[in-house]
């Protein structure tokens, strides 16, 4: 996914200052250096220069990183150890291949929407055998398909995913359009909680927008390029572009923290090894990409209501949102003047949630280890709902405050503006 | 290589997972910011009968150990000299007691020094010594190195900090210094003689640390000046003005700009250098001091003095001055910080020296200091492949040494001898002196394990 050069430019600036380390999620709770992202740096560089060999455990120590980008963000001499971790990745993939249940997935599952519509739905199907717990929206996994479970809570996923709930071109209720934006939903929101889509879409609506949601669209490749798999991820790269391409769009706007990402930064890398025509298709779709916050406080006037006090609402920051793609002040910025709330901040909003995508799915103890401090801020900041903007992170707070019996609801941004009504 | 049977026990003693032979492990923990030595093991204790354990093993095959803590000095301390074992304190980090009305904290080796800090000052009390990678560094490696910062400057150093240690010897055996009370002269001071012995005489398992009321209030100036030499004799006169700041930091041109394209805080480009002061104390007191510490360097002839408005704005001013001398990797392949520190009323002239040698050798010298203890902070770039810089920047390193020296101060205020100094040791100490090391390190390490090659 990065050539040999642009690793070696990043890894030769590491001063093996430690302030990576320090600020590693990972590292906080296991304590060896070898996980740590100035550790991961250290074998990188031998790995580049080739007086480390390739083995088990170097696959072992790059699958352990959330991709968090706290490392980034902090290191004074600007190493963006992100492109070593998926250099990494990308070169153990094409020397080891994937795991099977990876291997499947990307190959077929993900490329085939229907399929994989299917594929979920089956999954949906053996749900009844599980038995509810929480407030109705969770079900405890039985031991028997402890690979996704080890007493994971799991979101109870919806009958109709949201495609096949809206037509390919939604307009606004009451009055022409003003605006044309594309809906990227990516895989949870279609399939899992659609009613973010239904929330986005309605709150676009009330505002004059005409929200195109072309269905050809899939995945939007991360957990395959990020594992490595460049090839199924340049596949699903274009055909997202593809399905997009027959619109006049103002915007093309989302309501994944990961997909956001994803369609504005890591598309343009994975175009490098391509011909200048897919280079600069994706250079003009991905300057169109917007998150739903940053596009609801650049492009919307939500309509300001008094506000009554009532319920006491904290965010969390999707790492790639605050790091992905900087955006922090914009989510506040919407949740301070909604009526009905009253924002309270929470002590590191910016930690990771330790989810981290898949990475939850393979180190489910790590994963939950991480989210514990996440769980305890909060706790202590007094809110009975926590808001943000990535559903792989309410995936993961959702579990972890649902497993400490923590009687806090998780929302999506969207969902609070379209309960608003403004 | 060590044989199979020792493998075995050490791997008997701390588990599998905590006694590491991989390749990549023993590469990543064969660094530190300065040097590398690879180890044959590492083992990552979470007891002190682990630790002692594992020594016993060590002593009894003479295999070298070498403690660690997060590894972020600068001279070599931690890496490795002769292979063996790294002990890697890292996972013993708990904070086992936070005492206000005993004005102490027991702390594991492994707790960072900003958790630390963070922690008592939850509780209205305050540790002082601020080393610049204190969000980075442990507190174990703090006492083994007696780490100074910027605050030493009115409050002293790790070393002032301590009232007790317990620690093992290479023989296994474990030893309790010091104690709880606040004064205790009973028998030898072997607390302070541990601290800052660079990991030769013991390993540290706990450490009573002393704690201080925490000061309500703190004002940050940042003073600009058009003359270098104004900058340090502003320095080197403040304090008999009265003015007792709890940081004084000299900051060149060189440095200055730097900082401001990678920090953007409108930090004066033209200024020849700034000085970082910083005052506290009660509310009331710190903006007499702050106005007191203004009016001194405006006669001293600064052109642009500014007071930091927010703590934000103070934090953020701090971040680029700790983590400042990093970003030099942005605009060179190796950075070498020194810290030859002189007493205070030979500071003028020894940073006319720093700056003849940085001509003299055609080098750009980033100067940084803890200019209020005569700490210098020379920064030398160079290209670690071209032999001629790599010369240049020897050639300069030595004469900064010799003008420390000469003018009645040391090689090192700080960061320790390591590897990066031990040449230049007869330098600053006569035969007779490195004798009296020796014989006391005889005394600890009789079968000489801990931290071999190194300045003893």
């Amino acid at each position: 996914m990065y050539s040999t050069e642009i690793m070696t430019q990043e890894a030769v600036k590491c001063s093996r200052c430690g302030v990576c380390a320090a600020v590693c999620p990972v590292f906080r709770e296991l304590q060896r250096e070898t996980y740590s992202s100035r550790g991961k740096t250290e074998v990188a560089k031998a790995l580049l220069e080739g007086t480390l060999p390739y083995s088990d455990y170097t696959e072992d120590i790059f699958s352990k990183c959330l991709l968090c980008l706290t490392c980034k963000a902090n290191c004074p001499a600007g190493v963006d150890q992100s492109k070593l971790i998926l250099g990494v990745r990308a070169e153990l993939a094409k020397r080891n291949g994937l795991p099977l249940s990876k291997r499947v997935a990307f190959k077929y599952l993900l490329k085939n929407r229907t399929l994989f519509g299917k594929a979920l739905k089956a999954f949906s199907f053996l749900q009844m055998f599980t038995p509810l717990k929480g407030n109705g929206k969770l079900r405890h996994l039985p031991f028997f398909l402890s690979a996704f479970g080890k007493g994971r809570l799991i979101p109870d996923m919806s009958d109709v995913p949201l495609r096949k709930q809206f037509p390919e071109v939604i307009s606004p209720p009451q009055g022409p359009a003003t605006l044309r934006v594309g809906l990227f939903t990516g895989c949870f929101i279609d399939f899992v909680d659609p009613a973010i889509g239904r929330s986005l879409i309605r709150v676009l609506g009330r505002h004059g927008v005409e929200v195109v949601f072309p269905k050809k669209q899939t995945c939007c490749g991360i957990p395959v390029f990020m594992s490595g798999d460049v090839k199924d991820g340049l596949d699903l790269m274009k055909k997202n572009l593809e399905a997009f391409a027959p619109y006049e769009l103002d915007a093309i706007v989302t309501a994944c923290a990961t997909c956001g990402t994803a369609l504005k930064e890591s598309y343009k890398v994975l175009a490098e090894g391509e011909s200048q025509e897919w280079k600069e298709r994706v250079e003009a779709f991905s300057a169109k990409v917007q998150d739903i916050a940053e596009f609801l406080t650049d492009k919307i006037e939500l309509t300001k209501a008094e506000k009554k006090t009532l319920v006491k609402v904290t965010y969390h920051d999707p790492c790639h949102l605050v790091r992905g793609q900087n955006i922090s002040t914009q989510p506040r910025a919407v949740l301070k003047n909604l009526p009905g709330i009253t924002f309270v901040e929470m002590q590191d909003a910016q930690k990771c949630c330790g989810g981290g995508g898949s990475f939850s799915f393979y180190n489910y103890d790590l994963s939950k280890r991480i989210s514990q401090r996440k769980v305890e801020n909060i706790e202590a900041s007094g809110a009975s709902v926590v808001a943000t903007g990535c559903p792989g992170c309410m995936l993961q707070l959702r579990d972890q405050l649902g497993q400490k019996g923590v009687p806090v609801e998780v929302k999506h941004l969207i969902q609070l503006v379209d309960e608003a009504g403004v | 290589m060590l044989s199979t049977s020792v493998l075995r026990e050490l791997r008997d003693i701390v588990g599998k997972d905590r006694c590491l032979t991989a390749p990549e492990d023993l590469l990543v923990y064969s660094h530190d910011a300065f040097a590398e030595g690879k180890p044959d093991v590492v083992v990552l204790p979470t007891t002190t009968e682990e630790v002692s354990r594992v020594l016993r093993v060590a002593n009894r095959e003479k295999i070298p150990v070498t403690p660690r803590g997060s590894a972020t000095g600068l001279s070599g301390m931690c890496t490795p000299a002769r292979g063996g074992i790294v002990m890697a304190m890292s996972k013993m980090n708990k904070i086992l007691e936070v005492n206000p009305e005993d004005r102490l904290a027991v702390v594991e080796p492994g707790v960072l020094t900003n958790d630390l800090q963070t922690a008592v000052e939850a509780v209205g009390v305050f540790y002082p010594p601020d080393p610049a990678s204190q969000t980075i560094c442990q507190i174990g490696g703090n006492v083994a190195t007696n780490a100074g910062g910027p605050r030493c400057v009115k409050y002293g150093v790790t070393r002032d900090y301590l009232l007790g240690l317990e620690a093992v010897l290479p023989s296994g055996e474990v030893i309790k210094t010091g104690g709880r009370p606040i004064k205790n002269v009973t028998g030898y001071d072997v607390t302070r003689l541990i601290c800052g012995s660079e990991g030769t005489l013991a390993v540290i398992t706990k450490i009573i640390v002393k704690l201080i009321a925490k000061p309500e209030a703190r004002r940050t100036l940042l003073v600009a000046f058009r003359s270098i030499d104004d900058a340090s004799t502003t320095v080197s006169r403040i304090m008999a003005a009265g003015i007792v700041p709890r940081a004084l930091e000299l900051m060149d041109q060189h440095y200055v700009q730097n900082c401001e394209r990678m920090y953007k805080l409108g930090l004066p480009m033209d200024a020849a250098a700034m000085l970082i002061i910083e005052v506290d104390g009660f509310a009331e007191t710190v903006e007499r001091q702050a106005r007191m510490a203004r009016e001194f360097c405006e006669a001293q002839g600064a052109f642009d003095i500014k007071l930091a408005q927010t703590e934000e704005e103070a934090e953020r001013l701090w971040t680029a001055r700790k983590i400042g001398s990093v970003a030099l990797f942005r605009v060179s392949k190796m950075m070498v910080a020194e810290d030859a520190t002189v007493p205070i009323s030979k500071i003028p002239a020894m940073v006319r020296r720093i700056k003849e040698i940085g001509e003299k050798y055609g080098m750009t010298i980033y100067l940084l200091a803890h200019a209020g203890d005569g700490n210098m902070h020379p920064l030398l770039t160079y290209d670690p492949d071209n032999k001629e810089e790599v010369e240049r920047m020897e050639n300069a390193t030595r004469e900064i040494f010799e003008s420390s020296i000469a003018l009645g101060g040391t090689l090192t205020g700080e960061h320790g001898i390591g590897l990066a100094k031990k040449p230049f040791i007869p330098l600053e100490v006569s035969p007779a002196e490195i004798q009296v090391w020796k014989n006391i390190k005889k005394a600890f390490d009789p079968e000489g394990i801990l931290n071999p090659g190194k300045f003893v």
